[in-house]
């Protein structure tokens, strides 16, 4: 249990490492890709309860709704960790598309070398 | 005792032309410049005779106020008071602003071919007549507020319009003298915007006037820290230039258009003499007697440095300049005694001040008019037989400065020289010395330029240059000037309009005299 | 009601197969209605109340739920205002370039991402929104696809992301510590832990500092800023006018929402008063020094952020007031500065200022314009940058730190010090030859800068109706408490 929210904070931190640190523009974008997937997983690790059921109701379930919810995992989290993943995909495909330009114009995926704006 | 108006008389006045100004920049491609200054003369002569009328008023004589127009969430109310102590002020500058709109006309002309001629596009006289009217509104305004805030707000509005007058019609190195000039004066005003608040703040109102009694706020900030009465009074004093703060009137005032040096130069920063009583006095009697001496000293030090400096000059209009800080010196005096006789000289030397130093600067003007730009002193001479009208108001105006009948500069020369002794006598044997040596020295100082000056530019020989020239001695630059020689005489003979009633509002204010 | 922000995103999906003429009315019909709707709800909310619109007819906590209080309205009605203005601008100024589907659909979307932080009541929906709103802004910026609008969107992006990254994180650990996501009941929650273990617990802390620096980044508060001016020199300038008037505002009343109503003033106000202050500092430095009109105008809108957050850390209602103040007003000047400089983009094509110069002659309403704008910004009487400087002056005086009030003051006079400066570079000074055939900006874009201009004004001769706009919020944010109770009825 404790072991996800450590591998969560080491993804977070590796990614922050790789956003921060690396002078490629594919690396910075796996890095956040990373980082964000460190997120996601500590956010489902909030809702997860060892050896819970889906959060999903049917059947004969209605009848104890309480003994219910004291099995199921937290369904929140999951939604929430869907809509990022979702919301993460557009910002990778955009990233990478503006890294696509960037290439053509400049010939080189380091950012530090793209200095046609200053002051 | 002051009486409130039922109708906020003094501020349509005001506003009129401050809003109405807007209108010139449209009207100047139709009218000609002399119908334009002829509208902006009007809109000028409102308040002037709106103030006159009020103060012949016997039964308004002790002071009117607008109702409050305008309260703002945590401001106070705005309102405008006309009263002994600020009628000289607004007559000086109503008196000034409206004649020298009249003198604007011809002479714009001519600065704005200058500038063609040189390859510059200026904009059009139309906007010219904008910013001088707003200019002289505000500072119109600045003097009647009765609310600290408002006073700023006043402050302001009147530096815009006078910074584009430099930067768009100055001489010189004109961007750079603008920019000195905004960013001095600024800070003086951030300054005092900032001790106004911490007044503000700690006593719950902004207002001088007490709008439901109708008495003014004394000594209100006997409570605070000196600090905050430190700040209102620096911040008067950068825009007034004594001594140490003064770096930036000379560029200012000699590189401006002649018309607006005519106003900057004796109106703007004698205001600060008024708001140093109006506001460092009356609001924080006790912290400002404190530093009084102080200023005297300061008040000497400028006087004498002016002079100094205006003996050392040869361009005419920075010799004005310089002469300005100098004549700050002695209004700065007569406050600082707080005596009867100190401060009602000091107030009525403003009017003085603007009289005799807009007369000449309007000289100066006409000179450059008249002989195509020309200012240095050096170049010039034996004038007199070329232009003997323009000789004779050159001499008015220094009389105004040195105080020699038949000009107003008498009253208030000797009131502040009978006041300054009143108080040094106060001080000790050393003191009383000292001072008197100080005032010998600047009296004398005063006298040196002004007639060393009319010598050079009017008797001795003719340069060559200039001897070919040949010049129309009477002209509407010099009807103008004269009309405000004679309005100065004139007030020689009748001083009492505003001496007396100036002398019965500050009696219960200053402390008795020894 | 609260559909308001629902309307753009719902015309997003019709954009693409319009006329070219069709297709300009209609982003202008979605934001005058979008407009409409905000000053509609404004009459109810001004009046004191709280709409609350359940989305799915969920009760809050549960369901999704969104709350239009006085802040949100306040945000609302200036992003509503600005990107109404900036379609109009966006006609003429744009006609020129390709794809202006895409840039529509974006600029819409960009207006209901906006929108929707400014009223959302949920925390995980503020995060979506934030992530509309910015992607939009990415796309936008790397709109043209030059070099350098490719360079300023690509560096935008990654920063970007890195601030919206630590907001989720931010969000899953108050969620882990609370077990809610509503913000009303986030709040209560905090409360009461905060009580029963008598002092502040770490994860909140953290949580806090992360938003923080999520927020901070959006809004260009520095040490995080350098993405901005790169991002707003890149962009379109009527994308530069809506992120400096739109976007940073929404990153600070987002920022405000979080931190205000969840941690409450004491804990976030020394915090927004450090920042603050060196933003605000550093920011009048750098646009001194800055070649680029759109660059110093960026650098100064970093200054002003500063102001804001500077006078809202105060935590006092008059400190309050005074940042919201200037919130609304350095909305209305600053992107009216961005709209008068790509005026000057449009009929010269460059904003460098040292190729500028003598422009006032061939553009003489532009000039008057930008110089409202400037002089605005600068703080000077009669415009409204003054009236709310003066709040905050006096704010800080009240507030028992006279040097802060101070320091304010000296960078209001740098603040006016590079204005006049970039003015009269630009449009005084000597003409070159190249701008021989310069024509006045055409009518329609003239036409929005004289609305914000006009607003400037009026703002500044009566304040009155500024204080009135912010007042609500103003109660808001120093009373979060009849915020909570009205969104959860019980609370």
């Amino acid at each position: 249990m404790d072991f996800n929210y450590v591998i969560a904070m080491l993804l977070v931190a590796l990614g922050l490492y790789c956003l921060l640190l690396k002078r490629n523009l594919i690396k910075i974008i796996i890095g956040l890709a990373v980082l964000t997937d460190g997120i996601h997983l500590f956010l489902i690790s909030l809702g997860y309860r060892a050896g819970g059921t889906a959060a999903i109701v049917s059947g004969e379930m209605f009848l104890d709704l309480p003994g219910f919810a004291a099995h199921a995992v937290d369904p929140i989290p999951q939604a929430l960790v869907l809509t990022s993943i979702v919301i993460n995909i557009c910002i990778l495909a955009l990233a990478l598309s503006l890294a696509i330009y960037a290439y053509r114009h400049y010939k080189t995926l380091n950012p530090s070398k793209m200095r046609r704006l200053r002051g | 005792m002051i009486t409130q108006l039922s109708f906020p008389i003094l501020l349509i006045s005001v506003l009129m032309p401050l809003l109405l100004s807007i209108s010139f920049p449209f009207l100047g491609r139709r009218l000609k410049p002399k119908k334009l200054a002829i509208v902006s003369f009007i809109l000028l002569l409102v308040p002037l005779v709106t103030i006159t009328s009020i103060f012949m008023t016997p039964t308004l004589r002790g002071g009117a106020v607008d109702p409050p127009f305008f309260s703002h969430p945590f401001a106070g109310s705005f309102s405008m008071l006309l009263d002994p102590l600020s009628a000289p002020f607004a007559f000086g500058i109503g008196l000034v602003t409206a004649l020298v709109a009249l003198y604007s006309a011809s002479y714009m002309k001519h600065r704005i071919e200058e500038m063609e001629h040189e390859g510059l596009t200026p904009p059009s006289i139309g906007t010219y007549f904008m910013l001088y009217t707003m200019f002289s509104a505000a500072m119109m305004g600045l003097v009647l507020s009765t609310n600290l805030i408002e006073f700023y707000i006043f402050l302001e509005l009147a530096l815009l319009p006078s910074f584009f007058l430099i930067i768009w019609y100055g001489y010189g190195n004109r961007i750079r003298t603008a920019i000195m000039y905004l960013l001095w004066t600024h800070i003086g005003g951030l300054l005092f915007l900032l001790g106004v608040l911490a007044f503000g703040s700690s006593t719950g109102t902004f207002d001088i006037l007490n709008m439901q009694t109708l008495t003014f706020n004394v000594g209100l900030g006997a409570n605070l820290p000196i600090v905050v009465m430190l700040m209102i009074t620096i911040g008067l004093l950068i825009k007034m230039a004594v001594f140490g703060v003064h770096i930036w009137l000379p560029y200012a005032h000699a590189e401006a258009p002649t018309p607006v040096s005519a106003l900057l130069s004796p109106a703007l920063i004698g205001i600060s003499g008024y708001a140093l009583i109006r506001i460092s006095y009356i609001l924080f009697t006790t912290q400002f007697q404190e530093i009084s001496t102080i200023l005297l000293g300061l008040a000497l030090l400028t006087m004498i440095y002016g002079g100094l400096m205006a003996l050392a000059q040869d361009d005419f209009k920075r010799l004005l300049a310089y002469s300005s800080i100098s004549q700050m010196g002695y209004i700065l005096l007569g406050i600082s005694t707080l005596t009867i006789n100190g401060v009602t000289g000091g107030m009525l030397h403003f009017m003085t001040h603007a009289i005799g130093k807009s007369v000449l600067f309007m000289v100066a003007g006409s000179l450059i008019v008249q002989f195509r730009g020309l200012r240095s002193i050096g170049k010039m001479g034996g004038l007199a037989s070329k232009v003997p009208i323009t000789a004779t108001l050159t001499l008015i105006g220094f009389l105004f400065l040195v105080g020699i009948p038949p000009t107003l500069g008498l009253w208030s020369k000797l009131y502040i020289i009978v006041g300054t002794l009143d108080k040094a006598m106060a001080m000790g044997t050393i003191a009383l010395v000292l001072i008197s040596i100080c005032l010998v020295v600047g009296a004398g100082m005063t006298a040196a330029y002004s007639f060393f000056t009319l010598k050079r530019i009017f008797l001795g020989r003719t340069p060559r240059a200039l001897a070919g020239e040949s010049v129309r001695g009477w002209s509407n630059l010099t009807a103008v000037i004269a009309l405000v020689a004679i309005v100065g005489v004139a007030l020689f003979l009748y001083p009492a309009v505003f001496i007396d009633p100036l002398k019965d509002f500050l009696g219960p204010l200053l402390p008795s005299t020894p | 009601m609260a559909g308001a922000f629902l309307t753009p995103l719902v015309d997003v999906l019709a954009k693409r197969m319009n006329h070219p003429r069709a297709r300009d009315y209609f982003a202008l019909a979605v934001t005058v209605g979008t407009l409409l709707l905000v000053v509609d709800m404004a009459t109810s909310v001004l009046g004191g109340d709280i709409l609350v619109y359940k989305l799915g007819g969920w009760a809050p906590p549960l369901g999704i739920n969104l709350a239009v209080d006085g802040l949100g309205l306040l945000v609302g009605l200036i992003v509503a205002g600005i990107s109404t203005l900036v379609v109009i601008y966006s006609f003429v100024f744009m006609r020129q370039e390709s794809g202006l589907g895409q840039y529509y659909t974006l600029m819409l979307l960009l207006t209901a991402g906006m929108m929707g932080v400014a009223f959302t009541g949920d925390i995980f929906n503020l995060y979506v929104f934030f992530e509309i709103m910015a992607i939009s802004s990415y796309a936008l910026v790397a709109f043209r696809r030059s070099k350098i609008s490719i360079e300023g969107a690509i560096k935008y992006l990654i920063v970007g992301s890195l601030g919206t990254s630590f907001i989720l994180l931010g969000i899953a650990l108050l969620y882990g510590s609370t077990g809610t996501l509503n913000i009303a009941d986030i709040a209560s929650k905090l409360a009461v832990i905060n009580t029963t273990s008598g002092s502040t617990p770490l994860i909140s802390i953290i949580a806090l500092t992360l938003f923080v620096v999520g927020f901070g980044i959006k809004v260009g508060m520095i040490p995080f800023h350098a993405w901005l001016p790169d991002a707003y020199q890149a962009a379109p300038s009527p994308i530069s006018a809506i992120m400096a008037g739109g976007t940073a505002i929404v990153g600070v009343g987002a920022l405000l929402r979080v931190s205000y109503f969840i941690f409450g003033a004491p804990m976030v106000g020394p915090l927004l008063i450090g920042l603050g202050l060196v933003t605000m500092v550093l920011g009048a430095f750098m646009a001194l020094v800055q070649r680029d009109l759109k660059r110093l105008l960026a650098y100064s809108g970093i200054s002003q952020m500063g102001y804001i957050l500077l006078s809202i850390g105060l935590g006092t209602a008059l400190g309050i007031t005074g940042g919201l103040f200037h919130m609304l007003n350095n909305a209305v000047y600053k992107s009216l500065l961005f709209l008068a400089v790509g005026a000057i983009i449009y009929r010269v094509k460059t904003s460098r200022i040292d190729e500028l110069g003598g422009l006032g002659r061939k553009m003489p309403i532009t000039a008057g314009i930008f110089l409202v704008g400037a002089l605005a910004l600068a703080g000077m009487p009669p415009f409204n940058g003054f009236a709310s400087k003066l709040t905050i002056f006096l704010a800080g005086i009240d507030a028992g730190y006279p040097i802060l009030s101070g320091i304010a003051a000296i960078i209001s006079v740098v603040t006016l010090a590079y204005m006049i400066r970039a003015f009269i570079a630009v449009f005084l000074g000597p003409q070159t030859g190249r701008f021989e055939n310069v024509k006045e900006a055409p009518r329609s874009m003239l036409f929005p800068m004289m609305v914000l201009a006009a607003v400037c004004v009026v703002l500044g001769v009566l304040p009155q109706l500024g204080f009135s706009a912010v007042e609500p919020a103003q109660e808001v944010l120093l009373n979060p408490s009849s915020y909570i109770g009205e969104v959860i009825p019980g609370a």
